[in-house]
C-alpha cells in the first residue's frame, strides 16, 4: 500500500506554504521529513491527514482518491501523533473517553477491553482510564496519543516531532518503540524532525521540505 | 555572592493520601555571567523548579528551601509576592516552554512582548526597536511582531519568546527548553544570540532547562543533572560532556542519536523502597546500591551521587 502526494499547493491568506510538494511512501517504510521551522512540515502532515484542504493537488492511496469515495475508510488508514499532545486532548474528558472518540467517529465498535489492551501496549496501566489530561505528565500524554492513534489499526502513522518533548533516553525509547511497531504491524511511518542525526539514524529515506517543495530525497 | 543561590529546594504536590515529592533538596549556585544547564528526565521536575522560582506553582503545592537572588540579596521564595512580581520582566525574565500556550491567542505577538517594557515606562518606539533588533538576530521577520500567535510556526513562536525575554535586559534569565521545535540552523542563531546578549549584558545569568544536550554544551559553563528529583551530578560543562560520572548521566549521553542512540527502558522507580533510585536501571548497580541512597560525593571532576565514587559503602 502506498500514499502518493501529487503537486500539493496550500496557502494561508497570502502566503503559500506548499508549492507543488510531491512524494510518496509505502507501508513498512520509515521516512523523515526535515526542514526549517515554518517550512510547512506540519501543514504537509495535516493535508495528508485531510484535516485541512489543499488548494491544489491530489493525495492518492494505491492510485485511488480514497478520501473522495470513502472519507471514513481513509481516516482509518492514517493515524496522527500531534506535535503537542497536551493540546490534543479534551481537558474535560477522561482519558478513556478521549481514546474511544476515534472509534465513535469512525463508527467502529466501542470495546473497552480493546482500548485497555492498546493502553497496555504503550505502557499505560488501566488506572489511567479515568484520569484527566491535566493529571498526566507530558510523556504520559504522548503515550496516550500513541494509544489513540493505534486504536483504529492504521496502516500509516504520521508523527509530528515525536521526540521533541522528550529527554534523550525517552526519545531513544520512543523511537525504538515506533520502529518496533513499524516492523511488527508493517506500518508506514512518516515523522517530522529537526534532528538530522536522528533522521539519519532511523529513517530509510529523508525528505527535505524547503520553500514548499520537497527538495531532496536522501536514502540513508 | 552568586547571582542565584538555591538551597535545599523541595517541591511536593498533593496526591490522594499525601504529597508527591517532585524536587528533593535541590541546591546549586548560578554566578553572574554564567550559564547553568539543568538537565534530566522529561517530567522530572525541571520546569517545576523554574516555576517555583517564579512563584507560579499552584497554591496547594508545598515548597520549602531558599533561593537567594543577588539583587537586594533577598530570598525569592520568602519575599512578599507583590515585590516578587515587580522583579519579573525587569530583573528576572522567563522563557516559558509551551510556546503555543504562553502567548495570548487574541493579541499580536509584538504587543505582548513589548508589554513588560512599556510597564516600566520605556517608550513604545524604543521597546519595539529593541524587539526588532532581536527578531532580526533570530531570523524572524519584523512583520511577525504584528502577527497573531497562530500565524507563526511553533519554532517562530519559540524564538519570539526568546527575543521577548532578552529584550527586558534582565540579570537572571530562566529559560525552559528555549530550542524546542527550533530547527538546526536557527538553533545556531539562538546560541549566537544568547552569547551576544552575554556580551551586551555581562552580568546576565542564564538558567537553562533543557533536553537538548548539544545546545547545553554550546552555552553552559556548569551542568546540574537531576534524577528522581535530586541532584545526581554537578560539575563543569566541559568535563561533563567529555565524560559524565553518574550512570544516569552516562545513559543520557549515550541515548543521543550521534552518540549511539541507546534506549534504556525506564520503568517505575523505587518509590519508598530506599536505596539509589536509579538502581533498577543502572548497568553498574550492585547490591549496596539497593540499600542506601548515596549522598553527593566530591570528586576532582565534580560532585556525584553514586556509591561508586564514595570511599565507603552505604
Amino acid at each position: 500500500m502506498e500514499i502518493q502526494a501529487l503537486d500539493l499547493w496550500k496557502r494561508y491568506s497570502r502566503t503559500w506554504v506548499l508549492r507543488g510538494a510531491c512524494f510518496s511512501f509505502r507501508r513498512g517504510e520509515v521516512v523523515a521529513l526535515l526542514g526549517p521551522s515554518g517550512s510547512g512540515k506540519t501543514t504537509l502532515l495535516l493535508t495528508l491527514l485531510r484535516l485541512i484542504p489543499v488548494d491544489r493537488g491530489r493525495i492518492l492511496i494505491d492510485g485511488e482518491d480514497l478520501f473522495r469515495r470513502d472519507p471514513k475508510a481513509y481516516h482509518r488508514l492514517l493515524a496522527y501523533l500531534p506535535q503537542h499532545p497536551e493540546g490534543s486532548f479534551n481537558p474535560r474528558w477522561s482519558l478513556g473517553r478521549s481514546l474511544e472518540e476515534p472509534l465513535r467517529l469512525l463508527g467502529l465498535p466501542l470495546r473497552r477491553d480493546r482500548v485497555l489492551e492498546v493502553m497496555e501496549r504503550v505502557g499505560l496501566s488501566p488506572g489511567f482510564w479515568g484520569r484527566y489530561p491535566h493529571q498526566l505528565s507530558g510523556g504520559e500524554l504522548q503515550r496516550a496519543a500513541l494509544a489513540r492513534a493505534l486504536l483504529v489499526e492504521p496502516r500509516f502513522l504520521l508523527a509530528d516531532e515525536p521526540t521533541a518533548m522528550l529527554d534523550p533516553i525517552r526519545a531513544a525509547n520512543t523511537m525504538a518503540n515506533l520502529l518496533h511497531l513499524v516492523q511488527k504491524e508493517k506500518l508506514g511511518l512518516l515523522f517530522t524532525s529537526h534532528d538530522p542525526d536522528l533522521a539519519r539514524r532511523v529513517a530509510h529515506r529523508i525528505l527535505l521540505l524547503q520553500e514548499g517543495r520537497i527538495l531532496t530525497q536522501v536514502a540513508t | 555572592m552568586p547571582l542565584l543561590e538555591v538551597q535545599k529546594l523541595s517541591v511536593a504536590f498533593p496526591k490522594p493520601g499525601g504529597y508527591e515529592e517532585v524536587l528533593r533538596e535541590v541546591s546549586f549556585c548560578l554566578e553572574a555571567g554564567e550559564t547553568l544547564a539543568l538537565i534530566g528526565e522529561s517530567g522530572g521536575g525541571k520546569s517545576v523548579l523554574i516555576e517555583a522560582l517564579l512563584r507560579l506553582l499552584p497554591r496547594e503545592s508545598r515548597v520549602s528551601g531558599r533561593a537567594f537572588f543577588q539583587f537586594q540579596g533577598r530570598d525569592l521564595l520568602a519575599m512578599p509576592l507583590r515585590e516578587h512580581r515587580s522583579l519579573l520582566g525587569q530583573k528576572i525574565a522567563w522563557i516559558p516552554q509551551a510556546a503555543t500556550e504562553a502567548l495570548h491567542p487574541l493579541l499580536p505577538v509584538g504587543f505582548q512582548l513589548a508589554e513588560p517594557l512599556l510597564v516600566r515606562g520605556i517608550p513604545r518606539r524604543e521597546a519595539y526597536a529593541r524587539l526588532v533588533g532581536l527578531f532580526r538576530a533570530l531570523d524572524l521577520p519584523e512583520e511577525a511582531l504584528h502577527r497573531y500567535p497562530h500565524q507563526l510556526s511553533g519554532g517562530m513562536r519559540q524564538r519570539a519568546l526568546v527575543a521577548g525575554a532578552l529584550a527586558t535586559g534582565a540579570t537572571l534569565v530562566l529559560a525552559d527548553e528555549p530550542t524546542k521545535g527550533v530547527d538546526v540552523l536557527r538553533k545556531d542563531q539562538t546560541i549566537a544570540l544568547f552569547q551576544k546578549s552575554r556580551v551586551l549584558n555581562p552580568g546576565m545569568g542564564l538558567l537553562l532547562v533543557t533536553h537538548d544536550l548539544p545546545f547545553a554544551q554550546a552555552l553552559a559553563q556548569k551542568v546540574v543533572v537531576l534524577y528522581a528529583g535530586k541532584v545526581v551530578e554537578e560539575g563543569k560543562a566541559q568535563t561533563f560532556f567529555q565524560g559524565p560520572l553518574h550512570p544516569y548521566a552516562q545513559a543520557l549521553l549515550e541515548a543521543l542519536p550521534e552518540r549511539g542512540f541507546k534506549p534504556l527502558p525506564l520503568g517505575l522507580g523505587r518509590e519508598g523502597r530506599g536505596g539509589c533510585p536509579f538502581f533498577p536501571f543502572c548497568p553498574e548497580g550492585s547490591m549496596p546500591c539497593e540499600e542506601g541512597d548515596p549522598p553527593l560525593f566530591q570528586t576532582p571532576k565534580g560532585r556525584v551521587r553514586c556509591w561508586r565514587y564514595g570511599d565507603t559503602g552505604p
